[in-house]
């Protein structure tokens, strides 16, 4: 459905995406993962025929997305800005715009149509008065007005609230199974693994990996990951002693910043520590007060796997 | 891949004609709620400000307000011509909304001259609303210089005269805001001047009738068509139908240029 074959953009002396090529499958929700200022945006632009292209080529639905009025007609686009027009009502702007794609009469139903679908029921409100998710549903709506067959997302879940994020994941799980192909882009990974059906990881503008959810997932399991343990001493010193004998970590140190009740421990295999470490705790009877994974900076982790 | 059969797939684009009208649509409905275009209107009032010195005040003086090398044309067009000019495709960018329309099947090109024809109609109301103001302005103010309705036609012709101004200078300034992505109206402020300062006195040797102007040709035409009896003004060895043609491949020459430009363009 998408193909971008070696495509690379500069702008000045900055390259945004060098030699990456891309394959989105039809169907599919597929995840674009990378940190921010990895190129995501620019391929998504690329492909909606915003930029051209310097070198390489780019396929959408079999064609050049470039000023091409029959592709837009099957495409639809979110895009990462605030690209509405804030004087206008939520409707009035949903309508406005479908006026470019349907017949006038048509437009207007649709627009009420989609404006239900993302669960937008305002009215008489201008959209500067929106919240950020108003605004980022009311740019879904105006996405899907014309029953595209193809949605790309860019940084959808930017500054929504978790029941914000949740709700767009299921809006965007229903496009799918009404048959829309979904493209998304974040630089949050559990953003996207539980609804992506394939991963594309995306660093300094080329293409890291490309696979199932899971296949990446694995990937970036090998990153040392680092946990933070918080525990009474007694314990601690108990639970440090065990995964050394375990040979589950691969180093050990406590916390400098905090008390010596916050331990730091580091693994190359998450999978195995954390149901050998649960069990060490049960068999021991040692009690944890708190436990978390601080191996959250998903730029750390593309810099280890390039 | 399958498409459920309760949500159809319209694949229709409406005809370019009414492509236009739409887009045409949403444009002017930004300039209703835009607080520039109000400014633009105010500024009008500024050159009022000056006619408390005028002695013996008659509509000839009217005329020396918004006619060349006058406060209106010197300061209050190019801001005018400026303003909507380069702004016409510098907001969308700046405020990320051609990616809106880019993500239409609407062409590049189209949004060029849609923006045009919007900002045409918006400058040439702000403009005859301004000429208007400044008329009642001196009939109100200094009420033996004007006679009402016996002086329409010269309030017609001023309107004209800024009207053909606003046209020309605008279209440059429309080009400019899709050429540059920063920095347009600067640069286009400084064109302005040097295009009505320099362009007519210095190439024109001082006498203020070089034909490397466009404000000079501009004048030529006003004093020969729309203000004959109030202007007198000629470029040498020119006709002023070359003058009409001049300003007639300006606009439509930086018209084409913008559409170009727009076409080769990204939008990062």
């Amino acid at each position: 459905m998408i193909e971008l074959e070696n495509v690379s953009k500069s702008f000045g002396d900055v390259v945004a995406i060098s030699n990456l090529s891309l394959h989105v499958r039809a169907g599919s929700i597929t995840g674009f993962l990378g940190p921010n200022g990895a190129g995501k945006s620019t391929t998504l632009k690329a492909i909606m025929g915003e930029i051209y292209p310097d070198i390489g080529t780019v396929s959408v639905l079999g064609e050049n997305p470039i000023n091409n009025n029959r592709l837009k007609q099957r495409t639809g686009y979110v895009s990462e800005h605030d690209d509405l027009y804030p004087w206008m009502k939520g409707k009035q702007f949903v309508s406005s715009l479908a006026k470019l794609l349907l017949p006038r009469e048509e437009a207007e139903r649709a627009a009420k149509e989609a404006l239900k679908k993302v669960g937008l029921a305002v009215k008489g409100k201008k959209i500067r008065a929106y919240s950020k998710g108003m605004k980022q549903r009311l740019k879904v709506a105006a996405a899907i007005v014309h029953n595209p067959d193809l949605l790309i997302f860019d940084e959808p879940f930017g500054g929504l609230d978790p029941l914000g994020r949740r709700e767009m994941k299921k809006l965007v799980l229903e496009l799918n199974q009404d048959g829309v192909t979904v493209l998304i882009s974040s630089h949050i990974l559990y953003e996207l693994d539980q609804m992506s059906k394939r991963m594309i990881l995306i660093h300094r503008g080329q293409t890291l990996a490309e696979g199932a959810p899971s296949e990446i997932l694995e990937l970036i399991d090998q990153f040392p990951h680092q946990i933070l343990i918080h525990a009474p001493i007694d314990h601690l010193k108990s639970l440090s002693k065990l995964m050394i004998d375990e040979s589950i970590i691969t180093s050990l140190k406590f916390n400098p910043d905090k008390s010596a009740t916050d331990l730091i421990a580091i693994t190359n295999n998450p999978k195995e520590f954390y149901p050998k470490m649960t069990l060490l705790i049960a068999k021991n009877n040692l009690s944890i007060e708190h436990l978390e994974s601080t191996t959250d900076n998903i730029e750390a982790i593309f810099e280890y796997l390039t | 891949m399958t498409v459920t059969q309760d949500k159809p797939n319209y694949g229709y684009s409406p005809p370019l004609l009414s492509r236009g009208i739409f887009l045409i649509q949403i444009f002017l409905n930004k300039y209703m709620y835009d607080k520039k275009t109000y400014i633009l209107i105010l500024i009008s009032f500024l050159p009022l400000l000056t006619i408390g010195n005028i002695f013996r005040p008659g509509i000839d003086d009217y005329v020396n307000l918004v006619g060349p090398a006058s406060i209106f044309s010197f300061i209050v067009m190019p801001l005018i011509s400026l303003i909507l000019g380069v702004s016409a495709i510098s907001d969308e960018k700046e405020n990320k909304t051609i990616s809106q329309l880019l993500a239409r099947p609407v062409r590049r090109e189209e949004i060029v001259v849609a923006k045009w024809i919007t900002i045409m109609f918006i400058g040439l109301i702000i403009v005859a609303i301004n000429t208007l103001i400044l008329y009642l302005g001196f009939y109100i103010l200094l009420p033996e210089s004007i006679d009402l309705f016996g002086n329409l036609s010269v309030l017609i012709g001023t309107w004209l005269y800024l009207g053909l101004w606003y046209v020309v200078y605008a279209t440059i300034f429309l080009f400019l805001g899709v050429f540059i992505d920063k920095n347009a109206i600067g640069l286009g402020l400084a064109i302005a001047y040097f295009e009505v300062f320099f362009g007519q006195f210095l190439f024109g040797g001082f006498t203020g009738a070089s034909p490397f102007s466009i404000a000079n040709h501009i004048n030529y035409i006003a004093s020969e068509y729309f203000l004959s009896d109030y202007l007198s003004f000629s470029i040498a060895n020119f006709e002023v139908f070359s003058s009409v043609l001049v300003c007639i491949g300006l606009v439509i020459g930086f018209l084409f240029l913008a559409a170009f430009t727009m076409r080769r363009k990204d939008f990062p």
